[in-house]
């Protein structure tokens, strides 16, 4: 062979010739030798961004002799429906709040992240943009206020005045190519019942939260929005007191069923469902596993939000890795993604702290399950 | 006598751009490609004391070190796609990241989505060969193959490439 390129190499070189700058980024070693591993968060798997690196194929119309490219169909997935538990593999994730500490300690990106907006407020913000962008997923949460903090009410959702917010966000998480969760509400069931103007309790609460939420999946469904996954969850509390039942939409309207375990322990200072004994992962889930049972068949399972107080020192370590071994069990078989509530210190009012960046023990047994493999570590 | 890091940054001002364009022929991703041009060259600083002697070995050196992060890149993100499959029941098809690509040139686009549609193989070889400009000798180099079946195999893998390009 005599070396020489073909026409069609040269062809492809010379486009490839267009890229002419060098990203400022790349001369990071420049920071010199004592860049060590983990000094910063690594991509240690690329995320859907790089699965369509190497997969997808793009329109690129320029008229150029390299290619012809027939146009293809936008690539969304064309069945509705839940998404099924699978691969016996856990997505690792936090809220965003020090994010950055955590996912150095584990070495990569977390595979999830949770995040949360008022009615209203653009749900791709620069913020979501800079996470998403790295090929991390979100779970996205909506409160019970808009952005000005005025309480959004479940019966105007349901009657249409949220239409056009709602078809923007979730428009904007629909165009997003990492996996998008959403949350219309967080706890809708929470003391005082935020959001429903019927008095009643309970079952008029929830019958307001269903409508709204059916309408809100509806609107959905009218778009043809396939890619965003629907999280319903109520207070791990309610589901042991039969509450949860009255909120649930139905399984048409849900992916995936949303659960908040916590360790409370001390921090609220009172005894009783939402304080006491020192509890674990599997205590904290006993009643929604119970629920689980029963309802939602085949529906995976994510912790929306979850979390220990520290308790004694390492105490609250090991109940992280208890909760991992406990999550690899066949009963948790369904639960497949997990969200830290990396929240703030203890609460003056509750006494209630989860952050862990600040805790060594507690963020290394973390970022110990992070790194293994089922839970989409290397490890 | 220059030190090692004066005479690295002659390396780099040589052969940024080549590994940079190597990596997007790889990942086709500009925000990826340039995080994982950035490790190359972080490894690449931290081992440089064991780097070529002469100038001639510098090139296939360096692109080892490229084609090894990117296969640890692939693997990584194999593991991710694990996830993906087992949460979601009808996967997005992913699209690239249109914003950091329409940085990039049309003709540039237009070659990385060819490149993209092959073999991690074939995607190694003309990524070395016609992104990062190395010879078959130095192709041979880095792949540990002789240099014959380098070249038997980037033809094929062109020849590949060319019959994407057209059949679309």
């Amino acid at each position: 062979m005599s070396g020489r390129p073909t026409p069609f190499e040269d062809e492809l070189r010379h486009h490839l010739a267009s890229v002419t700058q060098v990203p400022r980024g790349m001369s990071r070693w420049r920071e010199g030798t004592a860049v060590q591993r983990h000094s910063r968060p690594w991509i240690t798997w690329g995320g859907p961004a790089l699965v369509a690196a190497v997969a997808a194929t793009v329109v690129v119309s320029t008229g150029s002799t390299l290619l012809h490219r027939r146009p293809t169909s936008p690539a969304l997935a064309t069945t509705p429906g839940p998404a099924r538990a699978g691969a016996g593999v856990v997505a690792w994730g936090l809220t965003d709040a020090n994010l950055e500490t955590v996912e150095t300690a584990m070495g990569h990106r977390a595979a999830l992240v949770r995040t949360h907006g008022s009615w209203g407020a653009p749900v791709v913000n620069d913020r979501v943009r800079q996470l998403t962008s790295a090929g991390r997923g979100i779970v996205h949460s909506l409160g019970t206020s808009d952005a000005g903090g005025n309480p959004v009410y479940w019966a105007d959702v349901a009657g249409g005045k949220w239409d056009r917010q709602l078809a923007t966000a979730l428009d904007e998480m629909d165009a997003l190519t990492v996996p998008a969760f959403f949350v219309m509400s967080v706890e809708p069931d929470d003391v005082g019942l935020p959001g429903c103007r019927a008095p009643g309790g309970t079952d008029a609460c929830g019958a307001e939260f269903v409508a709204a939420w059916r309408h809100a999946h509806d609107i959905g469904a009218a778009r043809g929005l396939h890619h965003v996954q629907w999280v319903w969850t109520v207070s791990a509390y309610s589901f042991g007191v039969s509450r949860a039942d009255a909120f649930y939409p139905g399984d048409a309207y849900v992916d995936w069923i949303g659960v908040d375990p916590f360790n409370l322990y001390d921090c609220r200072g009172v005894k009783g469902p939402t304080g006491g004994p020192w509890r674990s992962f599997k205590d904290s889930t006993a009643a929604p596993q119970a629920w689980l049972s029963t309802h939602a068949a085949g529906k995976p399972v994510m912790a929306v939000e979850w979390g220990s107080v520290p308790g004694a020192p390492g105490q609250r370590a090991q109940w992280i890795t208890e909760a991992a071994q406990t999550i690899q069990t066949p009963e948790y078989s369904r639960w497949h993604a997990m969200l830290w509530r990396n929240g703030s210190q203890a609460a003056p009012r509750t006494g209630c702290g989860y952050r862990i960046d600040d805790d060594p023990s507690s963020l290394e047994a973390f970022a110990a399950v992070g790194r293994s493999g089922h839970f989409g570590g290397t490890g | 006598v220059p030190d090692a890091r004066a005479q690295f940054e002659d390396v780099y001002q040589q052969y940024a751009l080549p590994v940079y364009r190597f990596c997007l022929t790889q990942l086709r991703d500009a925000a990826l490609a340039e995080d994982l041009a950035a490790d190359v060259f972080v490894s690449a600083y931290r081992a440089f004391d064991r780097a070529p002697a002469e100038e001639a070995g510098m090139r296939p050196w360096l692109f080892r070190i490229a084609t090894n992060a990117v296969i640890d890149h692939r693997r990584r993100n194999r593991r991710w796609r694990q996830i993906m499959d087992g949460m979601l029941a009808a996967p997005r098809e992913p699209a690239p990241d249109v914003e950091a690509l329409a940085q990039l040139q049309a003709e540039a686009r237009e070659a990385l989505a060819v490149v993209a549609s092959l073999s991690a193989r074939d995607r190694t070889l003309i990524g070395l060969r016609v992104g990062a400009d190395l010879t078959y000798p130095e192709i041979a180099v880095v792949m540990k193959m002789n240099v014959h079946a380098v070249e038997v195999a980037t033809r094929r893998a062109l020849e590949r490439a060319r019959a994407q390009a057209e059949a679309q």
